[in-house]
Parts: structure tokens; C-alpha cells; sequence
């Protein structure tokens, strides 16, 4: 069916000779390759045309490939060099060549033209980063947030950004609020390991069957075992991993520096919380540890003592 | 007939050169025939313009500009790139410094490509210009004969494309300073898992801006091998070093 959808929409492509249409299917479905093979007849037949011209380029690019796209993106920008697209992603192709320089003029250009482009405010702020332009690249990451509220790399990198002027307080606060929108991902567990690396654990990665997942440490309403609400949502994502993986076993392991009776209680909570939600778990499935002391974290060259923590160890058949 | 075109052109140039250069005063020179000579050689007609520009202005004698052109000549007549030569003559004249001077840098780069030549010979590559470009300007900026030919007798058997790769990363990054053996551990790393695809060539790129941010050279190589070990690009590198990256893929704007 996918095939026949594919045919048919070359076919209209090739009837109306327009790259406005392909190019953009050819990238979204990562047809990269035939694509490019579309396009260069296109091209072609109409060398002129730079919109076919862009679109080949960025499938090149795409393809990782940017030498050949290279020719094609700075043939789109000659032909309409008020394109702020074409700018961008001639800038792109830029940085895929490690050329930093011109990635960054490219940007420039853009913001010159459309100053609200998002990717090319964020891209700058990446290169200003990158180059050790910090103070440069917070401008733009919060320029970005002002513009998108939750983009997830201004929100990120600008927690980078002020760990690199030396506002830790302000860094870990970035990182904590980029979590609180993506509490999942490559770039969650970055920001998690970077937040323990200043000794906060609001966050904490743990190895759950085959993935590295980012949880929310247990947390308990004070004077009691109830825990969080901000916890109880990290247990309902161990809960849906072990529900879909009938094999995925978990130590629950406590520590606690005000001795071993409440490290029992915390892991047991945990324990009851899961199983209460989930009835049919087999209550096995969940071994649980304690140990009266706290536990001691080693965070690069540093290491943290956490008085209450309850760790999630996957169990080695 | 091609062959001996070769040869009169810059033979014919060099005797003049030569006697100008010992009997004749600056106006006796003639250079336009020279010129004419020099561009049927190869030499790009930028490069005498420059020198007859120079010559206009007063800021060299048809002498001094004769020479500087033998040079050219002696280059071109060898087989050898002459781009290289033409560019750090031009880059030598803008920035005033005496044709003597020039002539020298000269003469002194046309050993490294001679060398340069002998090495890639040896190795079953002297054919290819790039490579000398790359080899000739390695030698050029203070990267050592033995360090070339090692390299070239080691990975000579290596596909074409991998060794120039290799190679240009070799004489980049030890004209950039990094140690040696880092250099070698890391091209190592690329060889076996045959992953030095030619974006590599770009990596110096990302070596001197992670160095520009203070990361030191080990960590750099470190991260290097580590992606060439899992089949990774430069752009790999610089993330591993928490670098930022760019969506290249599916995203439409």
C-alpha cells in the first residue's frame, strides 16, 4: 500500500514538476535516496529552479553527505538569496563541514532577514556555545525560549550555558525545568547526570532492562512512607516497562542514614504502591534490599552522600 | 611532442632566469616573453599578473620578478602542483616580504614536494596530486620525512580513498601539535575499523575548536577513537565532547 502511496505521489510530482512537494515527502518519509534520484532528473531539466536545487541539497545532507549538497544549497541561495530557509540550511551544510565560520555568517544572514527564525537563533546560540561564546549563545537560547516556550534544546543547552559562566545555582535550576517538560531521552539523561554532578538528585539515571531510563528519585511526604506525586509517576514508568516486559525483574534497594527499619518501610512502600496498581505483578518481581546506611554516590571526581534513597537495579538472570 | 613541450618551455625560461639573473640589469629582462612561456607551462596567468603588476608598481625589478617566476617554472616543469607555490608566492608579495626571502621559501618548499613525491612514489602513489598537496604541505609545515614515509609504508596497501584521509589527517593534525603517537593510535583505530570515510578530513576542524574550549588533546584523540571504533563521523566527536549538534535529517524546516 505504502509502495502504491509512494508511486503515486512521484507520479503527481513528476506530472506537476513541482520539488515543493517532493522534496518535502521525500524528507519526512527518509526516502532520502530516491529522492535525490527524483530530484536530479528534475534538476535536470530545470537547473534553474531553486527550490529543486534546495531540496536536492538537503537530501544530500540528509543523506550525510554534505559535499554534494554543498553546490546544490548555495545554488538555491544564488537564485533567491532572500530565502531565509535556504540561508539556514546553507548554514547547516556549513557546520556538517565542520566549517564553524561560515555556519555561524549563514545564521547572521538569516536573523537579518526573518529575526524570529527559530532554528537560526537556535543554531547560532549552538555556535556561539560551541566556540566558547557563552554569554552570546544564553542571548539567543533565551530568545528562543521567548519565541518557543518548550523547545528542548534552547531549554537544555542554556542550562549549559550558564554552567559555563559559572552560575551553577541557575544551571541546575535550566536543567531541572528542561526534565520537568522531557523527562525522557538522550538529552534527559545529560541533563540528569549533569544535575548530579552538582549533587542535585532530583533526577537520577538507572539502567531498567536494556535501556537507561530517567527517573524522579523517591521522594516522601515528610514524617510518613506516602511518597510524591513527582515519585509515584517515575513507579508508573517502571510498572509499564514491567508490564510490557514480562522478564524485567527489579531490586528495589533502600538506604537510609537514620537506620535500617526506615530503609525497610521505604522500599516496602515503593513495593506496596507498585503492586497496588498492578495487582496481577507477582510480588517476586520486585526483590527488595535495605541497608542502614546512606548511600554514597560517585559523580565524577566527586561523591555525594544521600541520607533517604532508594536505588532500582535491574535483576541479571 | 607533449614531452618535449614540457621541458623546452621551462628549460627555455630557466637559461634566461639564469642569465638575466647574472649578466642582464632588470629592464633588459624580458619578461613578457618569459610570461608567455610560464603560462604554456601552467602557471596561472593570476600569478604573472601579479608579478607583472608588482613590476608596474616599482615594487619589484623585472629581475627579481624573473626569478620569483623561474621558480614557478621549475615546479610546473617538474610535474608538481603549482597552486601551492603560486599561492605562497602571492601571500609572500602581499605581505611585502623580500623576493630574496621568498625565493627561498620557495626553493625549500620545492624539496618538500620533491620528497614528498619520492615517498608517495614509493608507496605506489605518486600519481595522484592531491596526496602530494597534502604530503608537500605536510612537509612544508614541520611535519618529519620519517613520520611521512612511516605512514605511507605502513597503510600504502590501504584503499586509495582511506589513505588520503589518512593522510591528510596525519599532516593536519601534527601541524596543529598534536603529539604523535595520539595521531598514529587514532589513524590506527580508523584503518582497522576501516570507518575514516572522508568526512574525517573535516575532524581537525572539531580537534581545534574543542581545543579552542580547553579540552586537551588526549580527551580530543580519546573521543576520536572512540567513534572511528563504532563507525561514527567527526560530528560524533564533538557531541562525545558535549558539543551541540544540528537535526540534518527529516525535519522539513
Amino acid at each position: 500500500m505504502k509502495k502504491v502511496i509512494g508511486a503515486f505521489v512521484v507520479m503527481i510530482v513528476m506530472m506537476s514538476g513541482c520539488a515543493k512537494i517532493v522534496g518535502p515527502y521525500y524528507l519526512e518519509q527518509g526516502k532520502y535516496e530516491e529522492g535525490v534520484e527524483t530530484l536530479t532528473h528534475e534538476y535536470r531539466e530545470n537547473p534553474n529552479d531553486a527550490s529543486t536545487a534546495y531540496y536536492l541539497g538537503r537530501l544530500y545532507l540528509a543523506l550525510n553527505k554534505p559535499e554534494q549538497a554543498m553546490p546544490y544549497l548555495e545554488r538555491a541561495v544564488a537564485a533567491d538569496p532572500a530565502d531565509a530557509d535556504y540561508l539556514f540550511w546553507q548554514g547547516v551544510g556549513y557546520w556538517a563541514l565542520m566549517d564553524f565560520d561560515r555556519e555561524r555568517e549563514m545564521y547572521i544572514k538569516v536573523l537579518r532577514i526573518e529575526p524570529k527564525h527559530i532554528s537560526a537563533n537556535l543554531y547560532l546560540g549552538h555556535n556561539y556555545l560551541d566556540r566558547g561564546e557563552v554569554k552570546n549563545a544564553l542571548g539567543y537560547y533565551d530568545k528562543v525560549i521567548v519565541l518557543d516556550e518548550f523547545n528542548p534544546e534552547a531549554l537544555y543547552n542554556r542550562g549549559t550555558a550558564l554552567h559555563d559562566l559559572g552560575m551553577e545555582k541557575e544551571a541546575v535550576e535550566a536543567w531541572k525545568k528542561f526534565l520537568e517538560y522531557y523527562p525522557d531521552g538522550s538529552l534527559a539523561l545529560q541533563a540528569t547526570e549533569r544535575l548530579n554532578i552538582q549533587g542535585d538528585f532530583t533526577y537520577r539515571n538507572f539502567i531498567i532492562g536494556k535501556r537507561n531510563v530517567t527517573l524522579r528519585t523517591m521522594v516522601f511526604k515528610p514524617g510518613t512512607f506516602d511518597l510524591t506525586s513527582e515519585s509515584k509517576e517515575s513507579l508508573h514508568v517502571l510498572a509499564a516497562m514491567m508490564e510490557e516486559n514480562k522478564i524485567l525483574d527489579l531490586h528495589v534497594v533502600g538506604y537510609s542514614g537514620n537506620g535500617k527499619n526506615r530503609a525497610r518501610r521505604m522500599v516496602q512502600s515503593v513495593r506496596d504502591y507498585m503492586l497496588s496498581g498492578h495487582p496481577d505483578f507477582d510480588r517476586n518481581r520486585l526483590l527488595l534490599s535495605w541497608f542502614g546506611t546512606p548511600e554514597v554516590v560517585g559523580e565524577g571526581k566527586r561523591s555525594f552522600t544521600l541520607d533517604d534513597s532508594v536505588k532500582f537495579i535491574t535483576v541479571v538472570r | 611532442m607533449s614531452r618535449l613541450c614540457n621541458w623546452f618551455f621551462p628549460a627555455v625560461v630557466l637559461l634566461s632566469v639564469l642569465l638575466c639573473g647574472g649578466v642582464a640589469t632588470a629592464e633588459q629582462v624580458d619578461f613578457e616573453a618569459m610570461a608567455k612561456d610560464a603560462e604554456d607551462c601552467g602557471i596561472s596567468s593570476v600569478s604573472v599578473n601579479i608579478l607583472e603588476t608588482a613590476i608596474h608598481d616599482g615594487k619589484l625589478s623585472g629581475d627579481e620578478a624573473g626569478r620569483l617566476l623561474g621558480h614557478l617554472v621549475e615546479v610546473c616543469s617538474e610535474k608538481l602542483p603549482t597552486v601551492p607555490f603560486e599561492e605562497k608566492m602571492a601571500e609572500g608579495l602581499a605581505k611585502r616580504v623580500a623576493p630574496v626571502a621568498v625565493e627561498r621559501v620557495l626553493a625549500a618548499k620545492l624539496e618538500d614536494y620533491r620528497d614528498a613525491k619520492i615517498i608517495l612514489t614509493e608507496a605506489g602513489k605518486g600519481d595522484d596530486p592531491s596526496l602530494l598537496v597534502i604530503a608537500g604541505e605536510g612537509l612544508s609545515n614541520g611535519v618529519s620525512t620519517s613520520e611521512l614515509q612511516a605512514f605511507a609504508s605502513a597503510r600504502g596497501e590501504n584503499d586509495e580513498k582511506e589513505f588520503l584521509v589518512g593522510m591528510e589527517m596525519l599532516c593536519l593534525l601534527r601541524q596543529a601539535g598534536f603529539d604523535a603517537a595520539l595521531v598514529n593510535d587514532t589513524l590506527d583505530t580508523g584503518f582497522e575499523s576501516g570507518s575514516l570515510s572522508p568526512d574525517w578530513r573535516y575532524f581537525i576542524r572539531v580537534a581545534l575548536v574543542a581545543r579552542e574550549r580547553g579540552v586537551d588533546n588526549a580527551s580530543i584523540m580519546k573521543a576520536a577513537r572512540q567513534v572511528l571504533a563504532s563507525g561514527g563521523v567527526p560530528g560524533d566527536v564533538s557531541i562525545r565532547l558535549g558539543f551541540t549538534s544540528r537535526n540534518i535529517g527529516r525535519r522539513v524546516n
